[in-house]
């Protein structure tokens, strides 16, 4: 098997860097597509043909395939389920199967988005991996999620907020492809904690104000029971107890942790743009239209953005959706607002 | 033998770490660790000089271990991806005793 190890570009990174910041799709996609071809080189060993595939992927069908990792740690062990197929006995590949399906009709029939790539990229799904893990992750082409230990985290692939998090953070790379670390990390961790929010609230049929603005409260264990992971609507007081400590998430730029751990912040530091979502959609704007704004701001971002970037981002996309009659007037105004209140612009 | 342990990130933002002398732990629970310790081969590993962070890979679990005993030791900083299959009885193993700690 020929193995392809290139790490060679015609055009310069940063070159397609400020292209992209100055609104070149083209550029955009390119370096999307060059960050992309070196996560999977990094990450994975491909053959040619694969590498080849990744740079030239045909419209797909936005097919669901959920694997049963059987408690190894590894990924792809057996297909449990796939697009159309029945129920089957197992109750974390059923819920990935009807979560997965959830998120893509949301981005499909609410914001026109074929997918995570909006190429109608496959969605694949792998539940039980591992013993006891207690994690989820995007891997740049498919999720993982653990079972948890039992007594502080349940299965991870039983929560709609937890699968539509981690299905953005594809969106994201597809669109900003927001660099994890810092800022720019945080912002990502942002974006997919919205949508998370905001899927769990279509699908229920809640509003702004009668949804509960939490992450992870579906996952705690029988030992953390009514803890959760994040509040969007308060950070800082999703936990506090002995297993977990206490929630340390900030909700304003005063309280900004600029430590090294967690790749300097990014699930931290979330808190406070989090809270600011909260503020724009509980205002005047509700859950859906702000969901717009922001999603409009994600097309539009670029790797390296940083807090003060998305704030203008943001504010400029409500400013071309009032213009284009698709958000409320005043809406420019209720995000500069929300903003504010948690310090940004710095 | 010395372990310092750390984990971190995840979905769940976890920052979790162990710091302990198998020496002075219960006798069973060192010899758990030393056990998993030598099954896992982790002084055969060759750690990338100069060390490198992880590929930030959106919620994986970043994990720093540094281990050391007589006149060996050995330092590795890895994420969800890079781990080693004989690696991970031990990871989730001190990951296991970091949790405890916090419910002290």
């Amino acid at each position: 098997m020929f193995i392809h190890r290139c790490n060679c570009m015609y055009i310069p990174p940063d070159v397609l860097e400020n292209l992209a910041r100055a609104g070149v799709d083209e550029a955009r996609v390119s370096i999307q597509q060059s960050e992309l071809s070196r996560v999977k080189r990094s990450a994975k060993e491909i053959g040619m043909e694969a590498f080849t595939g990744v740079t030239t992927a045909p419209a797909g069908t936005a097919s669901r395939q959920v694997y049963n990792c059987k408690n190894q740690w590894k990924q792809r062990v057996d297909l449990a389920r796939g697009e159309g197929d029945p129920v089957t006995s197992d109750d974390a590949v059923n819920e990935a199967y009807e979560y997965a399906g959830a998120v893509r009709d949301y981005y499909r029939n609410v914001l026109n988005r074929n997918s995570v790539d909006n190429l109608g990229m496959n969605l694949l799904f792998n539940v039980h991996y591992g013993t006891k893990y207690m994690n989820a992750f995007w891997d740049g082409d498919e999720m993982t999620f653990g079972d948890g230990d039992g007594r502080i985290f349940v299965s991870f692939a039983r929560s709609l907020d937890v699968v539509a998090h981690e299905l953005t953070h594809g969106v994201t790379q597809f669109t900003a492809n927001l660099k994890y670390h810092s800022q720019s990390g945080a912002l990502n961790e942002h974006f997919s904690d919205v949508f998370g929010s905001v899927i769990t609230q279509y699908k229920k049929g809640q509003t702004a104000h009668d949804a509960d603005w939490l992450i992870g409260d579906e996952i705690m264990g029988p030992d953390l029971y009514g803890e959760a992971l994040r509040s969007m609507k308060a950070p800082g007081t999703a936990y506090d107890n002995k297993l977990m400590g206490k929630d340390h998430q900030p909700d304003h730029m005063k309280d900004y942790y600029s430590g090294p751990k967690d790749n300097q912040g990014v699930h931290i530091n979330s808190g406070i743009l989090n809270r600011a979502f909260y503020l724009a959609a509980t205002d005047t704007l509700g859950t859906d239209k702000a969901a717009l704004i922001w999603y409009t701001a994600l097309q539009r971002l670029w790797s390296t953005a940083a807090f003060n970037d998305a704030v203008e981002v943001i504010v400029e996309s409500a400013r071309l959706l009032v213009k284009s009659g698709q958000a409320p007037a005043g809406s420019v105004q209720t995000v500069r607002a929300a903003f504010k209140a948690v310090g940004l612009p710095r | 033998m010395l372990i310092d342990f750390e984990c971190s990130g995840g979905y769940a933002g976890l920052r979790l770490s162990y710091h302990a002398d198998t020496g002075k732990l219960p006798e069973k629970v060192g010899d758990e660790l030393l056990s998993l310790v030598k099954s896992s081969g982790v002084f055969d590993m060759r750690p990338d000089r100069p060390p490198r962070e992880p590929a930030a890979r959106p919620d994986a679990l970043n994990y720093r271990l540094s281990l050391s005993e007589g006149g060996r030791e050995i330092s590795l900083s890895l994420d969800d991806a890079d781990v080693p299959a004989s690696l991970r009885p031990l990871l989730s193993r001190l990951q296991e005793l970091a949790l405890h700690e916090l419910g002290k």
